[in-house]
């Protein structure tokens, strides 16, 4: 029973480490592919990115870029990390890693949208996304630093 | 609504997220999990509803709240604050600072009125050594000017203030009493020289150096900066005679809160991002703040009018303080009288009687327009689109102070016709056949026939506010130049009501023999009190004047306006010289003693080409004959009846 287990959780492992380091790649094209494209829109000096009154979209924009670009790197991290080290119950390791993928999505594209139909001073309600992400996000990483924490067998 | 619409949105969230874990990992983690975050977000809802209820929009009395300058505005507000930033009503007042300080303050030396002044900067502090102001005192008292000595005795004085930064720059001193006092000496921005204040208004030269000295604390201080208490008290014997200042503004300058009312319960308020969201989702107005746009169009001009508008503080309704009470959205009236003359203005700040029914002053011209700038209102209110427009004519239909260029705020698209199709659609298909001009010409612009250049200050001439129908019989007598005479210099007032009468069917004034036969312009650049002469003179400078006019014959004209014993007058008159062609290097000092500035025109004249005789006979009107272009004793008659009237518009 435990070798089936440990034999299905290492299998598991596998493949949660695979599509986080296939996502984890993915995110990081896209997002750095969008930050290519903001640098575009500044040196163009487009005005809907770069005029006083659309400043909330250029700090949203620019934000989506960062924490996509961050997360891709982070989701990386737990595909590199999750083979070797640190001790997974099989339910935790899976919401940590459905937590980090939703959060990976929600947090930068939250941003995106909070940038576009923006108020003067307010992005707009696409915002509401991030809190959310945060949110799966500190969940998922308080799993993992639990599992880290914890002896491997 | 907004917190029922948040807690269905959490209920179904939680549905979502438990059903989609419980498929993934157990049911205890997911249950686990899915109430962790639902009490995170009914916490986070809890956090934002109270004070979202507390805070639902309610009435607020904007007179008790409190200021909170346009730092805290641009928090939010970022582009609104930038456009602010740009406008000239930002830079009203400012501190003298590098940044702020237009004038040339690089160790120059002016010399104006036997008294030569040095502007100097060390480090960032800004002097003006000039003339000691109790010494130019005496001398005035005893009959003498500084031009009387040999040498003079100057004062250095530090510049602590300015006032302006479009047109003119003025630099204030402050005195131990708190007193900011206007120094004799300004920088015209527009010609980048400096000034003696002499020639800064529309005022006839005078002896004293410090004639135009004015007290920012008193005369500047409520309109050039936000939310002003003046603080005025009397010294008390047996110290010394005279007052103390401790004026204070909410802002130097005039800020958001000039016309926004006092931001301190918005800024509270809206620290709630529920509330943000809700307002902008249902498009409810805020009452924590005035937008003059959503306020009626009487609340809304006023805004406006509490400094584009004559008005006379009522005595009973300000404090001690001399705290300006109106908030805006607040009925102006409350604080202040409107006047619709210089007579009813005496009246009404000294509380005798009025000067009787003439109507000549300063600040009107005969027929009741408003002839300066900052009487904007009183020119909106007497037009018939304000009184009688069904579609609730305010400042905001032409102008706008976030979305317009820092120059006169125009709207976009408004300085076309388009800020008159708004109301009147139907002339735009038959412009030409209404204006009798050519569709793109300056003479189909409805501002130049209904709007003209009429208003007098800051040594030009701006367009009236009060939007008419340019009736001859208003020109006649009453000083103010018709709209058509701007433009058509070279015309009669009579050839203008011939015009009038066959196009549109005006009645027939009788007129004098002058008006009859001689170019209006003319007529008043010589016969005209110095507000007229002004004006007309500003006209000859313009480009469609020019182009409807022909310039051959200007120049020896402008020559003679260059001797009219108005500082303003002469600047205006040399500055449309100098804009005709072939004079652009023409040089003059208007200010300069008399002497200098004949030998200056002499100068002059002689470079002028001569008319022939066909160019003669293009300007039937223009009083041109002899060896000279200009009839010299035409020109002589008609300075023989100018009218001297004394004439002060310190705009």
């Amino acid at each position: 029973m435990n070798d089936n287990s440990d034999q299905f959780l290492r299998t598991l492992r596998q493949t949660l480490a695979r599509r986080h380091h296939a996502i984890g790649w993915i995110c990081l094209l896209i997002f750095l592919t969008l930050g290519a494209s903001l640098e575009t829109l500044h040196g163009l000096k487009v005005g809907f990115y770069l005029d006083a009154n659309h400043s909330i979209r250029r700090e949203m924009w620019t934000l989506s870029h960062a924490h996509g670009t961050l997360l891709a790197l982070v989701n990386l991290a737990f595909a590199g990390s999750l083979q070797r080290w640190g001790r997974w119950a099989e339910s935790r390791l899976r919401v940590a890693s459905h937590f980090l993928m939703d959060a990976s999505l929600l947090i930068p594209l939250g941003f995106f949208l909070g940038g576009i139909a923006h108020s003067e001073g307010d992005p707009s309600v696409g915002v509401f996304l991030v809190p959310i992400g945060a949110l799966l996000l500190f969940v998922a990483i308080l799993l993992t630093v639990l599992a880290s924490l914890r002896a491997r067998s | 609504m907004l917190v029922l619409c948040y807690s269905f949105a959490l209920a179904v969230v939680s549905l979502v997220m438990y059903l989609h874990l419980s498929k993934t990992v157990c049911r205890t983690h997911a249950a686990v999990a899915t109430l962790g975050t639902a009490g995170f977000l009914a916490a986070g809802l809890a956090w934002f509803s109270f004070p979202l209820l507390a805070d639902s929009p309610k009435p607020v009395d904007l007179e008790l709240v409190n200021h909170v300058t346009s730092v805290s505005c641009r928090k939010c507000h970022e582009s609104h604050h930038d456009s602010w930033h740009r406008s000239y009503h930002r830079s009203m007042t400012r501190e003298a600072t590098a940044e702020n300080v237009k004038g040339d303050f690089d160790s120059v030396s002016y010399r104006v009125k036997g008294v030569t002044s040095h502007m100097t900067r060390e480090g960032d502090t800004f002097f003006m050594e000039t003339l000691d102001a109790n010494w130019a005192d005496q001398i005035f008292r005893a009959g003498k000017q500084p031009s009387d000595f040999s040498q003079v005795p100057l004062k250095k004085f530090r510049v602590d203030r300015l006032i302006g930064s479009h047109w003119l720059q003025e630099y204030l001193h402050k005195d131990p009493a708190g007193r900011y006092g206007r120094m004799p000496l300004a920088y015209h921005i527009v010609e980048k020289r400096w000034i003696h204040m002499s020639g800064a208004f529309l005022a006839p030269d005078n002896p004293h150096f410090y004639a135009q000295f004015g007290v920012w604390n008193e005369t500047c201080v409520y309109c050039h900066n936000t939310k002003a208490q003046k603080n005025r008290t009397e010294r008390p014997w047996p110290l010394s005679s005279g007052v103390n200042y401790r004026t204070e503004v909410e802002e130097l300058g005039i800020a958001c809160e000039a016309c926004h009312g006092p931001g301190a319960e918005h800024v509270r308020a809206n620290s709630n991002p529920l509330r943000r969201f809700d307002l902008r989702r249902t498009g409810r107005p805020d009452p924590t703040i005035v937008n003059p746009a959503r306020l009626t169009a009487q609340r809304s001009a006023e805004v406006c009018g509490h400094c584009h508008a004559g008005a006379v503080p009522i005595p009973g309704a300000w404090e001690n303080t001399h705290r300006d009470p109106y908030t805006p959205g607040q009925e102006l009236t409350r604080f202040y009288n409107f006047f619709w003359s210089s007579p009813q203005q005496i009246a009404l700040g000294t509380g005798t009687e009025s000067a009787g029914d003439d109507p000549y002053d300063g600040r009107f011209w005969r027929d009741g327009t408003p002839l300066t700038t900052a009487l904007e209102y009183q020119g909106m209110a007497l037009s018939a689109c304000y009184q009688n427009g069904t579609s609730g004519m305010t400042c905001l239909s032409c102008h706008s102070m976030h979305k317009s260029d820092p120059n006169h705020q125009v709207s976009e698209g408004m300085r076309t016709n388009q800020a008159c199709y708004q109301c009147h659609p139907s002339y735009q298909d038959q412009l030409a056949q209404h204006t009798r001009h050519a569709a793109e010409s300056s003479g189909s612009l409805c501002y130049n026939c209904h709007m003209p250049y009429q208003a007098y200050s800051l040594l030009d001439s701006h367009r009236s506010h009060r939007i008419e129908v340019p009736r001859v019989k208003n020109s006649v007598g009453t000083g103010k130049p018709h709209a058509c005479n701007l433009c058509h210099l070279d015309k009669s007032l009579a050839w203008t009501q011939r015009t009038m009468s066959d196009w549109y069917g005006q009645a027939v004034e009788s007129m004098s023999d002058e008006d009859e036969h001689i170019s209006a312009s003319v007529v008043l650049l010589f016969k005209g009190d110095a507000r007229s002469r002004g004006v007309v003179a500003a006209s000859f400078s313009r480009p469609a004047s020019q182009e409807a006019s022909g310039t051959s014959w200007m120049p020896e004209v402008l020559l003679r306006a260059m001797e009219d014993p108005y500082p303003a007058v002469r600047y205006l008159a040399f500055r449309a010289l100098r804009s005709l062609p072939g004079q652009h290097d023409a040089t003059f000092d208007y200010l300069a003693f008399p002497t200098d500035r004949e030998l200056q025109i002499e100068k002059l004249f002689a470079e002028i080409p001569k008319l022939t005789n066909s160019d003669r006979q293009k300007y039937p009107a223009v009083p041109l004959r002899g060896e000279h272009n200009v009839d010299a004793p035409a020109i002589s008659a008609l300075t023989r009846l100018r009218d001297n009237t004394p004439v002060t518009i310190n705009e």
